[in-house]
């Protein structure tokens, strides 16, 4: 049974069309990666997800149950972490996540706070003012937050957004130890691709409410076959021209002795073959394989 | 409803209300100068004036606070959650709105029963006036009755600022003082024009504040006084939870609940 199941869901402000039937599931220890353009409908559908915002149609389960007759019971197993979402910054963050674990009638609260504030390295700044913390630290704090309950599924919506590069790092390595150790499942989206396809075992792509593609990273990838081949060579470029016109190939030449060719990934092997074999050196080599990215932007161009 | 939910909110209560200087002032500093000025007039008006209007004008004072510091602590209080985009962390978690905002109302209770004997005790020290001449029973009657009229100006306040959003946040702290001089908390209800008397008389806090000044006279309370408050704010608290009710659903429907914290 999926920890989260979503059927037909279909939100609609006025004669727009903010999420258009979509249905997939969560199991138990995925990570699933919500993704798409802005306005595709990723935030609509974490907020309807989350009960915030009324759905006009379809359904929404949560350990096969339905969302809307047991929303305390399903409430009381999930949580959510946000990056535009915060705590109240009048006071600690001690203090926050006690009344959270309050609210989620978490006994023995403080032990359990303490250890998660140790956890995230963060014990030096539970008796700070919430407001006083950085992007950085509010992130841990938030997260600490979406843990109070022991969560068996997560709601997260950019919770690295404005994070540096380091930063962002540690948190997904968080994420990933605590997916490992807890079986977590986690609803996550993103922007960064590079983040999306190092923790997520599947991505659902929206585009204008609708999924228009739902796959694992790896065969999403799959899905542009085209790569690109940077040689650098040394020798005259009439020969490497001819050999490349010969074989029907597209390409470009960036400088006087390097030449960019878009190919089919399989043929890349024997383009590098035969263009060693025409009389030229062949210095460097670049092949660069479709992204995550790539697909993005092809389906946001579509 | 679940009480260690509402132990929570009033957790939340606590912390913000040690934390905020604003809250205090608010709360408490801000309303005892208002005692203390009305106080002074009372002190001077008893020099010049036979009745017990001196002892009306500074309990209308005293006894509005209730009304405005109720009314203050479910709408700002709600206000803070906003303001501080956490409003949405408070309703994925498993908590009912209900339970959400009677811990405001029991903070807001607190409060004012922590101000009334603040006022009292000034009263008593520096204008040599005991409140308690009121009759005690009287007071706590008309204390239900001005609680639950802010509670219910208030329930209607955060629905409409959920449903249209933070640009009316002013509402959350303005709208009971507009009610101030049309509930007759100075003066006998016979003192306002009659256009005035007809609004003050669908008013719960009017009747309050003619029963408290009924038993200050004549030492015994006006149960049709109380029973019209009771009465009117039985109403007022179904009616403005009903529209919550509303405006709170129409406001998830349309996305803007979600919206008032971006």
């Amino acid at each position: 049974m999926p920890v989260l199941e979503i059927r037909n869901l279909t939100k609609r402000f006025g004669d727009f069309t903010a999420v258009d039937s979509i249905s997939f599931a969560v199991k138990r220890g995925e990570i699933v990666g919500l993704l798409g353009p802005n306005g595709a409908g990723k935030t609509t559908t974490i907020h309807m997800l989350l009960g915030i915002t009324l759905k006009n149609g379809g359904s929404i389960t949560y350990f096969g149950r339905d969302f809307y007759h047991h929303r305390l019971e399903s409430l009381q197993r999930i949580n959510s972490s946000s990056a535009f979402n915060t705590l109240l910054g009048r006071i600690t963050v001690k203090e926050n996540l006690r009344v959270f674990a309050a609210l989620y009638r978490v006994d023995d609260a403080d032990r359990i706070i303490d250890e998660l504030l140790k956890r995230f390295e963060i014990a030096d700044l539970a008796h700070e003012l919430y407001w006083g913390l950085s992007s950085g630290q509010r992130t841990r704090v938030n997260l600490i937050k979406s843990l109070l309950n022991d969560p068996e599924i997560i709601l997260m919506d950019e919770p690295t957004a404005s994070l540096d590069p380091d930063i962002a790092d540690k948190t997904l390595s968080l994420i990933e130890e605590l997916r490992s150790e807890r079986n977590l499942s986690i609803l996550y989206t993103s922007h960064n691709m590079a983040e999306i396809t190092r923790i997520c075992d599947n991505v659902i792509f929206l585009d204008h409410g609708k999924i228009v593609a739902n796959d694992t990273p790896a065969n999403l990838t799959k899905r542009i076959s085209s790569a690109t081949l940077r040689l650098t060579f040394s020798g005259a470029r009439s020969t490497i021209e001819s050999y490349l016109h010969g074989r029907g190939q597209r390409f470009s030449f960036t400088s006087e002795n390097t030449v960019e060719i878009s190919s089919e990934e399989s043929l890349i092997p024997e383009l590098l073959f035969g263009a060693s074999h025409v009389g030229n050196a062949i210095t460097d080599i670049e092949i660069r394989k479709p992204t995550l990215e790539d697909v993005f932007i092809q389906i946001a161009r579509a | 409803m679940n009480v260690r939910r509402i132990y929570a909110v009033l957790l939340q209560e606590v912390f913000l209300t040690v934390h905020s200087l604003e809250v205090i002032m608010d709360v408490f500093l801000f309303p005892t100068v208002n005692i203390v000025i009305f106080g002074l007039l009372a002190v001077y008006l008893s020099g010049t004036e036979t009745s017990e209007t001196p002892k009306f004008f500074f309990l209308g004072m005293l006894l509005w606070q209730v009304v405005g510091i109720t009314s203050y602590s479910v709408a700002v209080g709600s206000m803070w959650n906003i303001w501080s985009r956490n409003l949405s962390n408070m309703f994925i978690a498993p908590l009912r709105v209900s339970e959400y905002v009677s811990a405001l109302f029991l903070s807001g209770c607190a409060k004012a029963i922590m101000l009334l004997a603040l006022g009292m005790g000034l009263s008593a020290w520096l204008f040599d006036f005991n409140v308690l001449e009121v009759g005690f029973p009287a007071l706590a009657l008309a204390f239900v009755i001005f609680a639950f009229f802010g509670f219910a100006l208030a329930i209607l306040t955060i629905g409409i600022i959920f449903r249209f959003g933070t640009r009316l946040a002013a509402l959350s702290w303005s709208l009971p003082w507009l009610f101030q001089p049309l509930s007759a908390a100075f003066f006998p209800i016979s003192a306002l024009p009659h256009a005035m008397q007809l609004i003050a008389k669908a008013l719960a806090p009017t009747y309050a504040f003619e029963m408290v000044r009924y038993s200050l006279a004549f030492h015994s309370i006006r149960w049709d006084f109380l029973g019209w408050g009771l009465a009117l704010d039985f109403l007022y608290c179904i009616v403005f939870t009903v529209a919550f009710q509303y405006l709170y659903e129409r406001s998830r429907d349309s996305g803007q609940f979600a919206k008032n914290e971006s």
